[in-house]
């Protein structure tokens, strides 16, 4: 039992985490998160011209701008870009982080305005929610440090609860399906196949590996299931520090399966899966108190991390 | 649980309280959300995240095809994602998405959604002075992607004019 809780990491437990290693990796990851948010701001926000709202259609966030035309579409582009930049400079002032929250609500809402919404940036709107609620850390590093820890880990928490909640709800469709006779329900053989061939339907054209899937169904169960598992567990391996580097690097690869077979591209959650879960600050902590292990499972869980 | 009163506690404490209830409290109310939400309209920032979750068996969708564009006749029509040069923007999952919900909402008589996507649609998608139906087709999908076997038939036929308001 005391074996077992010394590998887990719960909120109480981040409270006795040595702050000296641990809070400067978490600097760190904050740091590298606004980084990389700022490039994606970039490359999203530049990459939206031409768009124009139409009331009715617009998300509430963004319902003041379709009055505003072609300016409130530039203002919503310039908050992003600017929040995101601001956050970069600033990432220990509250201000700075919110700007960064706010244009990513406002521009994500803009680009989801246009008959659905699409996930790809969802983690990183909430997860720079969250993170408006660090604590400055210039005034006491001591007295906050825990407190520091413990807002970055909830938002861990939050980006693998969602995968999860993926997971959960294959199993409660699955449930449904079977208990309602229909022919094709998870655990057929073809389920793969089925969603494969309904996306390349609605997007007119198929890949080629998306294909071998379709004319060989086995092939895509066996990538299936695992899968599901992977979302599933996602959530309970936040507590685990020494599994978020190979959950963070298993859920890319997930992402990277769906974009070769259904070319379907979540590169932001990819992006942030990397800083925040593969860059984890707890999984180095851990490890520098985990004893000896196999060389194998030394250089997966190697001390280095995204923040070195 | 209620907080103390905020004057009767330190900066520290407080902090301590939002972090012991506030942030698992959002945990529990995002997945609450998120469950309960499925299948229907999110309420953004919030998702339910339920991706493929579940498996097609008899689709029944929508899709729109142009018949002909100003004095032009298209024959055959061209549906969307199939013609090139017809269509104003490429093919986009929010833009079948949009369709879909175009078709249903006529299918069900929700005058109030169509009228939306409808304008949604000829704003984004079609050129001035097309005609087009709103055709609603019945597939197993694996049968249409290898074979190209469906049913369909025809929902409405509309005149765009994305310059309407």
């Amino acid at each position: 039992m005391a074996r077992i809780k010394q590998w887990l990491l719960t909120p109480s437990a981040i409270n006795r985490l040595n702050l000296d290693s641990t809070l400067p990796r978490a600097e760190r990851v904050v740091r590298w998160y606004y980084a990389v948010l700022f490039a994606l701001s970039l490359l999203e926000g530049f990459g939206s011209r031409g768009h124009k709202l139409l009331a009715g259609n617009a998300l509430w966030p963004v319902a003041w701008a379709p009055a505003l035309g072609t300016v409130g579409v530039i203002l919503i582009r310039a908050l992003f870009i600017g929040g995101s930049l601001s956050a970069l400079l600033k990432p220990d002032e509250r201000w700075a982080r919110g700007l960064a929250a706010l244009g990513c609500l406002e521009f994500n809402a803009f680009s989801n305005s246009f008959g659905k919404i699409n996930h790809a940036f969802h983690l990183w709107i909430v997860t720079s929610i969250l993170l408006v609620f660090l604590p400055k850390l210039a005034a006491n590093r001591r007295s906050r440090g825990h407190d520091y820890l413990q807002v970055l880990w909830y938002t861990q928490a939050f980006v693998l609860l969602t995968y999860s909640m993926a997971g959960s709800a294959k199993v409660i469709q699955a449930f449904g399906q079977w208990h309602s006779g229909e022919r094709y329900w998870l655990l057929r053989p073809e389920a793969l196949s089925i969603h494969v061939a309904s996306h390349f339907i609605d997007m007119e054209h198929g890949t080629v590996f998306g294909t071998a899937i379709i004319h060989h169904p086995w092939l895509g169960f066996a990538f299936f299931l695992p899968s599901v598992c992977l979302e599933l567990g996602s959530f309970f391996a936040g507590f685990v520090p020494r599994l978020h580097r190979v959950w963070g690097a298993g859920l890319i690869l997930l992402h990277a399966g769906i974009l070769t077979v259904m070319a379907l591209n979540f590169y932001p959650a990819m992006l942030l899966l990397a800083v925040l879960i593969c860059g984890s600050p707890f999984a180095a902590e851990s490890m520098a108190t985990g004893g000896v292990r196999p060389r194998f499972f030394r250089k997966l869980f190697s001390t280095a991390d995204v923040g070195r | 649980m209620t907080p103390p009163p905020s004057s009767a506690i330190a900066p520290g404490r407080q902090r301590a309280w939002a972090l012991r209830f506030l942030f698992p409290a959002f945990l529990v109310v995002y997945y609450v959300v998120g469950v309960t939400r499925m299948g229907k309209t999110e309420w953004y920032p919030f998702a339910s995240w339920a991706m493929f979750s579940t498996v097609p068996n008899e689709v029944t969708t929508y899709r729109l095809r142009v018949t002909s564009v100003g004095a032009r006749s298209i024959s055959p029509p061209a549906y969307y994602g199939k013609a090139e040069g017809v269509f104003t923007a490429p093919v986009r999952i929010s833009s079948v998405s949009a369709i879909y919900r175009f078709g249903r909402s006529l299918r069900i008589h929700d005058d109030r959604i169509a009228v939306q996507y409808r304008k949604l649609v000829e704003h984004t998608l079609l050129p001035p002075e097309a005609s087009y139906d709103v055709v609603e087709q019945h597939y197993w999908p694996i049968e249409k992607w290898l074979h190209n076997r469906y049913d369909e038939t025809v929902v409405a036929s509309f005149h765009s004019n994305p310059g309407e308001e």
